[in-house]
């Protein structure tokens, strides 16, 4: 059995290093690259010439990847199958983990195709390679040579083949182990990720391969990629959305969030995409993926690592995210999200969305020799860092640099008072609160015949941790134990049922009249202050710590909101 | 998103059924209020709750004048465990005219027919008003 320490050991080894000097070039970014040394890969256009070479060692790569056995981690499907498990999409962490994940590949294709100087071309969709009116988008013709399309020979022909192939391996890796302390599953090792993602055992995957009838992962070969090189045209839907006017919106937006796609509480959580994502990237998936026109794809689902194309792509969803993040440097403008360092090597602020974005774990990356990598955390990729790449210009560097313009405008008020969260963090020595301002009128007329109010408080659990429960308590002192049921300020207490695989923010309604008469009865309730709602942990038979119930020891809650509602 | 102003009239339900939807043709006519007007700097995008479509289906957001802003669908038509995501649809300066938005929605199947979406498949549509450079 894994203990707790031998399964973090090596990362957190190798975090305190890398954290320093990956935080450091993010917050000095593309700016400070441009005045030190050069980068020592250049990704290029794949249909310029200096891309003709690359492809070349990208074809011996694929070539060696293809013919490794299962057991190496560099065995093509094998690599493949490291996105169907762990990709996150329709969240914050789309950019970053991508980064991670192609970055790695590029290196374990530099290794085995013997060329030190290979970087991954990219595939700019947006360029209007023949001057075409109106504009069409194709999938690049150097595309179908040889390995560089799935659909030759080389690639596994057939669901059954390939499960005989890879199967006995995938059912046996080290994922599937349970590390487990003091009888309780470490969330943060690999088995607990799956698990929070409904991966209970190899079956569960190759369900989503083969089984699923929502549709399939996997695509026999002559089928393996939906766009011909006799019809190779991106159907009209993804020529606008890859379309220049699309792109230079989609670099528009002032925030990490707003560029990238929402905060999220769950790796794979699928909450919302920006433009960059929810147009050009998934649209071209899906129709490279035959999708659109019938013919079938691994670029329309989660095995899509299976068509090289897919690397080419990322690598100029990555461009984008580059190009975006130096038009943000040059107009003074956030490149993270809130709360990353302003200077190298300066602190994270705690409790900010950078602090938590950058501490998601990305644990099924290899390394060029097949072992796991030792950077597994998003921050470790939220700059190129020692990936030590540029991209050669091409389409929306028009954006670099910009004229400053006037700032955002206010977001309009709301019709319920929403709470302002002065502490999230809910854990066995904090407690979490929020005030709200609520107008004294409603404050006068609540209790019997009069105004009902309530409290939708949110939060978010951490995966596998939702055993525990969470008092919610209204002006009630700072410092000390959670006050006791009976007391005037403590308003109900929040608890989860069911299965572990709930996850994701939560919102609970909690009745405040009562609390807010007894708060008043007992001169506890200012009519011109702010409430303040706080949560704190219980546990059966008292207040005491943990929060998070099931979860690893140190795991926390959060609280993200608190809306004051009349009814 | 910072400084981002929303349209407050956000369901789509509500506009389905409401005096300002018609459906027309193809797909479904959909007009709304923006928040405020945009000041220099800022944007006016959709955002679009989109449930399931199906296999291969995608949601197409286009101009009263037939014009395609923008084609919606996940990767392999993911359904999510949290509710249906989010897109963003950036539209163009004349997409705006009185202080409204008026656009048509079409979900195009595989194999190209098209149709009106249902109100499961579109629960929501926001207008918002971006701070974009």
């Amino acid at each position: 059995m894994t203990t707790l320490m031998q399964a973090l050991e090596p990362s957190r080894r190798e975090f305190v290093g890398g954290a320093a000097a990956a935080i450091g070039l993010a917050a000095a970014g593309g700016a400070a690259r441009a005045a030190a040394a050069q980068p020592k890969y250049r990704r290029v256009n794949v249909n310029s010439d200096a891309a003709k070479s690359h492809l070349k060692s990208y074809q011996k790569a694929i070539g060696k990847m293809l013919a490794l056995p299962a057991s190496d981690a560099r065995n093509w499907y094998r690599n493949a199958l490291v996105h169907t498990v762990d990709c996150p999409h329709g969240n914050w962490w789309f950019l970053v983990w991508h980064r991670g994940y192609i970055g790695w590949f590029e290196q374990i294709c530099r290794e085995l195709s013997e060329d030190p100087n290979f970087a991954l071309p990219y595939w700019d969709w947006t360029e209007n390679v023949d001057g075409s009116t109106p504009f069409v988008s194709s999938v690049p013709d150097r595309m179908y040579d040889g390995v560089l399309t799935p659909t030759d020979p080389s690639y596994i022909g057939t669901y059954d083949a390939f499960k005989a192939t890879v199967g006995g391996v995938v059912d046996h890796l080290i994922w599937w182990n349970r590390t487990m302390v003091d009888g309780n599953l470490v969330p943060d090792a690999p088995y607990g990720q799956l698990l929070a993602r409904g991966i209970r055992f190899p079956d569960d995957l190759w369900f989503d391969i083969a089984d699923d009838p929502r549709g399939l992962l996997f695509f026999e070969r002559a089928h393996a990629r939906g766009l011909s090189r006799q019809e190779p045209q991106l159907d009209p839907g993804t020529t606008k959305n890859v379309s220049l006017p699309t792109l230079l919106d989609a670099l528009s937006p002032r925030d990490f969030i707003g560029f990238g796609s929402p905060k999220t509480y769950f790796h794979s959580g699928l909450t919302g995409f920006g433009i960059l994502e929810g147009l050009p990237h998934n649209s071209v998936h899906n129709c490279v993926g035959g999708a659109y026109n019938g013919n079938g794809g691994f670029m329309q689902a989660n095995l899509s690592p299976v068509d090289p194309l897919f690397f080419l792509h990322h690598a100029n969803i990555d461009r984008i995210w580059d190009v975006w993040t130096r038009k943000q440097l040059a107009r003074g403008y956030p490149i993270l999200p809130d709360g990353y360092p302003s200077s190298p090597g300066g602190a994270v602020r705690p409790g900010s969305d950078y602090d938590r974005w950058s501490r998601e774990l990305f644990l099924f990356y290899a390394d060029a020799q097949g072992h796991p990598v030792t950077k597994v955390k998003a921050g470790d990729y939220a700059s190129i860092g020692d990936f030590d790449y540029d991209y050669e210009p091409g389409s929306g560097e028009e954006v670099v640099p910009g004229t400053q313009v006037a700032a955002g405008a206010a977001v309009p008020p709301t019709e319920r008072y929403a709470g302002s969260v002065a502490a999230g963090t809910i854990s066995a020595a904090t407690t979490a609160s929020a005030a709200i301002a609520v107008p004294e009128a409603l404050l006068t007329r609540a209790g019997p015949g009069g105004a009902t109010l309530v409290a939708e408080v949110t939060v978010a659990f951490p995966p596998l941790g939702h055993g525990g429960a969470i008092a919610v308590l209204v002006n009630a002192p700072a410092g000390g134990s959670p006050p006791s049921a009976d007391s005037p300020h403590f308003a109900g207490v929040l608890s989860m049922f069911g299965h572990h695989t709930a996850h994701g923010p939560v919102t609970f309604t909690v009745p405040l009249t009562s609390t807010l008469l007894m708060l008043r009865s007992a001169t506890l309730l200012s009519a011109t202050a702010p409430l303040t709602v706080s949560l704190a942990p219980i546990q059966p038979g008292g207040p005491a710590a943990g929060a998070t119930g099931h979860a690893h020891p140190g795991a926390q809650a959060e609280l993200l909101a608190v809306t004051v509602t009349a009814l | 998103m910072r400084g981002v102003a929303a349209c407050s009239a956000a369901a789509l339900l509500a506009a389905l059924s409401g005096p300002l939807a018609a459906a027309e043709g193809t797909g479904r006519a959909v007009e709304i209020a923006l928040p405020r007007a945009p000041a220099a700097g800022e944007r006016v995008w959709l955002r679009l709750t989109v449930g399931p479509l199906g296999r291969g289906a995608a949601l197409q957001v286009t101009g009263v004048d037939g014009t395609l802003l923008g084609s919606l669908a996940p990767v392999g038509g993911a359904v999510s465990a949290q509710g249906p995501p989010t897109y963003v649809v950036p539209l163009p300066a004349d997409a705006v005219v009185g202080g409204r938005i008026a656009v048509r929605l079409v979900v195009r199947e595989p194999g190209g027919a098209t149709r009106a979406p249902t109100p499961d498949e579109v629960p929501g549509i926001e207008a918002l008003v971006v701070p974009a450079d």
